[in-house]
């Protein structure tokens, strides 16, 4: 069916088709889009949508309905992440599923509100204290939106882990004609639910990597949930060996997992030697600007980065096999362009990185990067 | 054929909506059709524009950055995109608040006093209307009926009772050009 969306309803569709039964988040501009169709949506399938009385307010109520057995969404732009900044510390301590959406606009601070950005990509890598590992899915086209949204639930669940999608301004507020029936529809992921049948031990594991069972609160057992260091049990504890067992698990959960987190999509074209890589919405342009190059004869490859966090090393390895120069383009100062150089410096010979980079609020064109593909 | 189009004006002088009733338009045709917004904090005032593209096939990227069309509605949106306008291309400009014309020959530029016109309708607001119907028409990118048909489905509530003098502003504007 063709209509005319945006990817604010492409992730409010997505988020509803992957079980998203209860959201909360406060108005800011780019995300707001989000909000309201979720509050809009909700109520219509028997969930529940909350304009909370501010961020810090709303994720608290998020991450409450997701201990309860919620798939909950959120909704912010840069200036909301930092103030969810300590509640998603505790969403990652409680192992909490829950979706963030960060719809990046200028920054620092009010920035530019209305004006597009992908100045949020380490800042979501490292968005609370302690330095563990996140996941971070990034769409650029709106069935990505769609489809995305629905990985990041499952991933969410999986892993009891906020997932974040990155997106930003240009993707929520541009509408296209599209044909929805084309989307991509995914299994939904339910979280592994403790046996009613044993003793519930909270954060039990028995490898690193695992993901411990869960169980509701106000349900059967007896749930702990603190923010402090903790055992498996949920009681706070500075034993070395159960503080370092519970900060080893809370990265080996996720860095065990990296080849199911690896989204990319990779376009190679035989005897090129120049790759591009990008994400969001400049790898609308980033695909134009191939195909432009391509139709005037010239060789090129690209790389569009669905899942930024985890870096997809094992994709960025493999593509850049036979390339001796590797193009960057995005909406930062080069934010992204240091993992590419720390993947590309591993190889032998190094490939060039080269980065294209705008901070002006408009988008990086396609004639930009066709300029530094060359011949 | 693909058109690229950029509606520009202050924000409240509905450029927004121009853009939008085009695009749907567009959708009705059977067309793909891109509408990207760009506009300052202020709920009223600064600047607002839209981009939107029209295409028999696939749109790639959605950026305009020479369009094959330009609707301005304020000198400062003139000056902006009059240049930018590809040879061949059109200019839609409101000469109420643009005492400057178009000096370029090589594209075709309509000056159109289209806050005098919609006033005359009654209803100063609809000078985006007047404009509309003279874009449309100039560029022939659309019919104007399926505008008529975008109107009936998408206008709110609360201009319903405008729906008939916005698609006479739609005509006017056509029929001067």
């Amino acid at each position: 069916m063709r209509e005319f969306i945006d990817g604010a309803e492409a992730i409010a569709r997505g988020a509803l088709d992957a079980g998203c039964n209860f959201f909360a988040g406060y108005p800011i501009t780019p995300a707001t889009p989000i909000m309201l169709r979720m509050l809009r949506e909700l109520p219509k399938v028997g969930g529940i949508g909350i304009q909370g009385e501010d961020e810090i307010a709303s994720i608290g109520m998020c991450i409450g309905a997701a201990m309860t057995g919620a798939k909950t969404l959120t909704a912010t732009s840069g200036p909301g992440i930092s103030l969810y900044s300590e509640n998603i510390g505790m969403a990652i301590m409680g192992e909490v599923p829950l979706v963030i959406v960060d719809v990046m606009r200028l920054g620092p601070a009010t920035g530019g509100a209305t004006t597009v950005s992908q100045g949020d990509v380490q800042f979501l890598r490292w968005v609370t204290s302690g330095g563990f590992p996140i996941i971070a899915l990034c769409p650029s086209g709106l069935a990505d939106c769609y489809t995305l949204t629905q990985h990041a639930f499952n991933l969410a669940e999986k892993f009891r882990a906020p997932v974040f999608i990155a997106t930003d301004k240009e993707m929520m507020s541009a509408q296209q004609s599209v044909d929805t029936a084309t989307f991509e529809k995914i299994q939904p992921i339910n979280r592994v639910y403790a046996s009613s049948a044993e003793e519930f031990v909270p954060y039990k594991i028995q490898h690193l990597s695992d993901t411990p069972a869960f169980a509701p609160v106000g349900g059967e057992h007896l749930i702990r949930f603190t923010t402090s260091m903790h055992d498996e049990r949920g009681i706070i504890t500075k034993k070395p060996a159960s503080v370092d067992h519970k900060g080893r698990h809370l990265a080996a959960k996720i860095e065990a997992h990296r080849d199911e987190l690896e989204f990319v999509k990779h376009d190679p074209q035989d005897g090129a030697h120049t790759l591009i890589v990008s994400y969001g919405i400049t790898a609308r342009s980033m695909i134009q600007a191939a195909h432009n190059t391509r139709a005037n004869g010239k060789r090129v490859s690209t790389l569009i980065v669905q899942s930024l966090w985890p870096l997809p090393e094992k994709a960025l390895r493999d593509a850049m096999r036979g390339i001796t120069r590797v193009i960057v383009p995005e909406l930062n100062l080069g934010q992204y362009r240091l993992e590419i150089e720390r993947v590309a410096h591993a190889r032998d010979p190094r490939p060039v990185v080269i980065g294209i980079n705008r901070v002006d609020g408009e988008l990086i064109e396609p004639e930009e990067i066709e300029a530094e593909i060359g011949d | 054929m693909q058109h690229e189009i950029i509606i520009s004006g202050f924000g409240g002088q509905g450029a927004l909506f121009a853009g939008q009733l085009i695009a749907y338009g567009a959708l009705a045709e059977d067309r793909h059709v891109t509408w990207i917004p760009s506009y300052g904090p202020e709920m009223r005032g600064g600047t607002a524009h839209c981009t939107v593209i029209i295409s028999d096939q696939e749109i790639g990227s959605p950026l305009v950055r020479r369009p094959t069309a330009a609707l301005v509605m304020n000198p400062p949106s003139f000056e902006r995109y009059e240049p930018a306008i590809q040879p061949g291309g059109i200019l839609v400009a409101n000469a109420n608040l643009i005492a400057t014309v178009s000096a370029r020959a090589d594209i075709r530029a309509f000056a159109i006093k289209a806050n005098e016109i919609a006033t005359e309708f009654g209803s100063p607001q609809l000078a985006n209307m007047v404009l509309t119907g003279a874009l449309v028409t100039a560029t022939g990118m659309l019919k104007l009926e399926t505008l008529d048909y975008v109107l009936n489905e998408r206008i709110s509530a609360r201009h319903r009772d405008k729906l008939a003098l916005n698609k006479q502003c739609l005509r006017r504007g056509a029929a001067l050009v």
